[in-house]
């Protein structure tokens, strides 16, 4: 049903919603005319008679089952054979500590619980440091991605002429050797596109690569990155750095569409620190406060005392009038200092590497002290009143959230920055040695 | 004028109505006995692959202990069947002599089939509890003191190992309220020929153990709650 044909040459403004629809591709078309995506169950062709006797049959059938179903179902017991796991009780958990790789960056540590070798249950690891038991939603969604069907196994080679067809690892290292043959001398014109990672593995592979192809480029990159929030920062301080929020201290928190509970390289920390200053004791114990300002409801909106909608291209001018206010009321000087780390509470860290922090966070007694470490680069105010900018990554946000109408960058000087040709050119080193986690745009 | 009712219809009523308690006396009588795990599941004794599995042989004339090859069964909620590789110690090439046994080769061939083939014999499971009793651990009873005997029988003389008794929810409960009467000392629960000894010579009144010293020295009393054993 072509409703173009039909009505001939709409007049006036066509919308359309994806570039499938524009272009109206047969796949598209499909989608709209079935009434349920391929896939989706559904009976065929059936006549009414077709059905009452397909129903029929399934109860005589059930009928049926019943009466020699008195008897239980005729179980197997699969043995072990000829090698027995070690440590494998079956009917008992074993545990393994291992870790992962958070969005964001930075990496969690976890406690998969398996049995007889099937991973059932991915919790947090109470013996690390950032985690102590607690984990991410995407640690917790990783067993789900381990029994997925869809989950790639073996290589796929596209090939020229029959397109993509299943391969072994043997055929990849014969075809890599064939391949990479071509930029044996030093590698220019060579790039490795990779998510970005923090793994020393990972890391002595790149090393590797890049001592063979010393003049390749390694780009890391991530579709929702906080590369924006990084580069930010560099133009603001010099250096490109990436926050440690201590939340515990704060008293009032902003959030300026910032899911920062649950979905950043953070949030497992953030989450604690949160609870921390929302928990009370005693009757002298006060409640943190928290103001959510976003365009729509996520997490931290549901946690939040205060839920203010703002479409996000009004946020940046709503932290400008916070910053405005909170000037009038406290002076210029403290702004700055907060902005300095050294305010009033002047808890604030910044860390190049999420993981040394991690590591160093234990004494869990003197909590607050160590809350309170100094870092030689301190970079935002958590401790006073104003928190959690975000001022500088707007696109990254709305892009996360694939919202239909691509709101426009809105034209903050952060944003501006976030163009690719000014973060491209030589910048491939710190961004993958200094921040594990940092990713680049695309230049899409 | 003919009646349009004989009048011997009248007594229909009253037949009507005794019929109908008869038959749901029957009903109830026959779910009473035969709907019942003790009807339906003892005595099962499913074909077991190869040539089977002879506990009368192994456990009973050869005097293997049940932990032998059971491993896990005092470690873990579940009793575990043995691997391939427990039977191939002993029925590996030219261990088990034809000679001085019954263990020909062709009997015990298809145990080196599946080490060969490194797969499992598949064996056909015999105990099996409804999954609505989300728990029964085998460790808690048997560190109590249960003997393997008062749930499965007597293995020691089962060539071909059969369900021996109920498994029902009244089997359970009758122990939890008593457990006194079941109770032996703990490194004797899996000598099944000692225990069937000293529970039929507990009934005459002259069993060899304090069966209140046993009690006492249980952990838990035996949980009635439901969500002991329905969780
Ligand atoms: C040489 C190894 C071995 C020894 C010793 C042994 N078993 Fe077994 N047992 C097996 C194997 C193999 C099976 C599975 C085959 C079968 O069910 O007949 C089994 C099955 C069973 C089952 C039935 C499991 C089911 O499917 O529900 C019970 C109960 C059992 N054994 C109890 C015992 C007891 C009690 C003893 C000690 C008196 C014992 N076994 C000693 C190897 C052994
Ligand atoms: C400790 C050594 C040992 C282990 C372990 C063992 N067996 Fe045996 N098995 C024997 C001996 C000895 C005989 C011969 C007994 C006799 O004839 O007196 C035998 C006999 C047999 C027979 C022949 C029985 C018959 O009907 O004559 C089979 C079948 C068998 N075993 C299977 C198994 C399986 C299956 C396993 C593993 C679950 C196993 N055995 C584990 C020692 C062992
Ligand atoms: C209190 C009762 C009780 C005692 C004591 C007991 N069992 Fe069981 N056993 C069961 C029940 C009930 C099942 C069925 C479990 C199920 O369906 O999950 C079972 C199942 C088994 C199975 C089959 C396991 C499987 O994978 O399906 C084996 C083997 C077994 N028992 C061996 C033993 C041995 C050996 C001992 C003594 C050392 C023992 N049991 C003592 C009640 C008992
Ligand atoms: C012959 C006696 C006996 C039979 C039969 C028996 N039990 Fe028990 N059970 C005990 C005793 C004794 C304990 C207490 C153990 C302790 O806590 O020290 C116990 C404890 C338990 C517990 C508590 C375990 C815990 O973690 O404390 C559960 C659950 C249980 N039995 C389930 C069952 C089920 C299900 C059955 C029926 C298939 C069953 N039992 C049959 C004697 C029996
Ligand atoms: C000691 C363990 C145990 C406890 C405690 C227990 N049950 Fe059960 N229950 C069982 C077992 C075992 C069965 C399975 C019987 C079978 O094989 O059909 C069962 C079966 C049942 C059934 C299914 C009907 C039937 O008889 O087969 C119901 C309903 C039930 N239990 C309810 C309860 C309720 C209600 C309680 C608490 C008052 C309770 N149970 C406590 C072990 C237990």
């Amino acid at each position: 049903m072509d409703v173009t044909a039909r009505v001939g040459t709409p007049s006036g403004k066509g919308y359309w919603r994806s570039v499938d629809e524009f272009s109206q591709t047969g796949a598209f078309r499909e989608f709209v005319e079935r009434e349920f995506p391929g896939g989706a169950s559904e009976l065929l062709d059936t006549s009414r008679r077709d059905f009452v006797k397909l129903m029929g049959a399934s109860v005589a059938l059930a009928g049926a089952a019943t009466i020699p179903g008195c008897r239980r179902p005729d179980h197997k017991i699969m043995t072990y054979s000829a090698d027995v796991p070690e440590h494998v009780v079956p009917g008992k958990p074993l545990f393994y500590a291992t870790s992962m790789p958070l969005p964001g960056g930075g990496a969690e540590g976890l406690l998969v619980e398996t049995h007889e070798g099937r991973p059932t249950k991915v919790e947090g690891n109470p013996l690390h440091p950032n985690n102590r038991g607690r984990c991410s939603p995407h640690a917790m969604a990783a067993t789900l991605t381990i029994y997925d069907p869809d989950r790639l196994m073996y290589p796929i080679y596209d090939n020229p002429a029959r397109g993509r067809v299943d391969a072994t690892w043997d055929d990849f290292k014969t075809w890599g050797r064939e391949h990479f043959a071509a930029y044996e001398g030093g590698g220019a014109g060579l790039a490795f596109l990779t998510e970005p990672k923090s793994s020393p593995a990972w890391d002595a592979a790149k090393a590797d690569l890049m001592a063979k192809f010393p003049n390749a480029r390694w780009v890391s990159y991530m579709p929702a990155g906080s590369d924006a929030a990084t580069e930010g920062s560099r133009l603001a301080f010099g250096t490109p750095m990436r926050e440690v929020f201590d939340f515990a201290q704060a008293r009032v928190i902003v959030s300026l569409d910032r899911d920062f509970t649950d979905n950043e390289a953070g949030a497992i920390s953030n989450a604690r620190g949160f609870g921390a200053a929302r928990r009370v004791w005693k009757s002298t114990d006060q409640m943190c406060r928290l103001y959510a300002v976003e365009p729509m409801h996520s997490g931290v909106g549901m946690l939040s005392d205060h839920h203010v909608r703002l479409a996000p291209s009004q946020i940046p001018a709503f932290a400008v009038a916070m910053a405005k206010a909170v000037l009038a009321r406290r002076g210029n000087a403290a702004l700055q200092a907060a902005a300095r780390g050294r305010g009033r509470t002047g808890h604030c860290r910044v860390r190049r590497d999420p993981h040394r922090h991690a590591g160093q966070d234990v004494h869990r007694t003197a909590r607050r002290r160590s809350r309170c470490r100094r870092s030689p680069r301190p970079l935002a105010h958590r401790g006073g009143r104003v928190a959690a900018g975000r001022g500088a990554r707007p696109r990254a946000r709305t892009q996360r959230r694939g919202s239909a109408t691509p709101a426009r960058p809105c034209g903050t000087p952060s944003s501006r920055a976030t163009s690719p040709r000014r973060v491209l050119p030589g910048c491939d080193h710190w961004l993958a040695t200094w921040l594990p986690g940092a990713s680049r745009r695309s230049s899409a | 004028m003919s009646l349009m009712f004989p009048k011997w219809m009248n007594a229909l009523p009253t037949l009507g109505a005794i019929a109908s308690m008869g038959g749901v006396v029957t009903v109830i009588a026959g779910t009473w006995y035969w709907a019942t795990p003790s009807f339906f599941e003892v005595g099962y004794q499913p074909t077991q692959p190869g040539t089977g599995f002879n506990h009368k042989i192994h456990a009973g004339k050869l005097g293997m202990d049940c932990r032998y090859c059971h491993s896990n069964v005092e470690k873990s909620p579940e009793a575990n069947i043995p691997a391939v590789s427990t039977c191939y110690g002993c029925h590996g090439p030219n261990k088990v002599s034809p000679a001085r046994s019954t263990a020909t080769d062709e009997k015990t061939q298809f145990i080196r089939d599946a080490f060969d083939a490194d797969e499992s014999i598949e064996w056909r499971r015999v105990h099996k509890l409804p999954d609505y009793v989300r728990n029964f651990p085998h460790d808690v009873h048997l560190s109590a003191g249960v003997s393997c005997l008062s749930c499965h029988g007597q293995i020691m003389s089962m060539p071909v190992v059969h369900q021996a008794e109920s498994l029902s929810m009244s089997f359970c409960l009758d122990c939890h309220r008593h457990p006194e009467q079941a109770l032996v000392p703990k490194d004797k629960v899996t000598d099944l020929r000692w225990v069937a000894g000293e529970l039929e010579a507990r009934a005459a009144g002259q069993g060899t153990t304090n069966t209140d010293e046993l009690t006492g020295m249980l952990w838990n009393a035996p949980p009635q709650a439901c969500g002991a054993c329905h969780q």
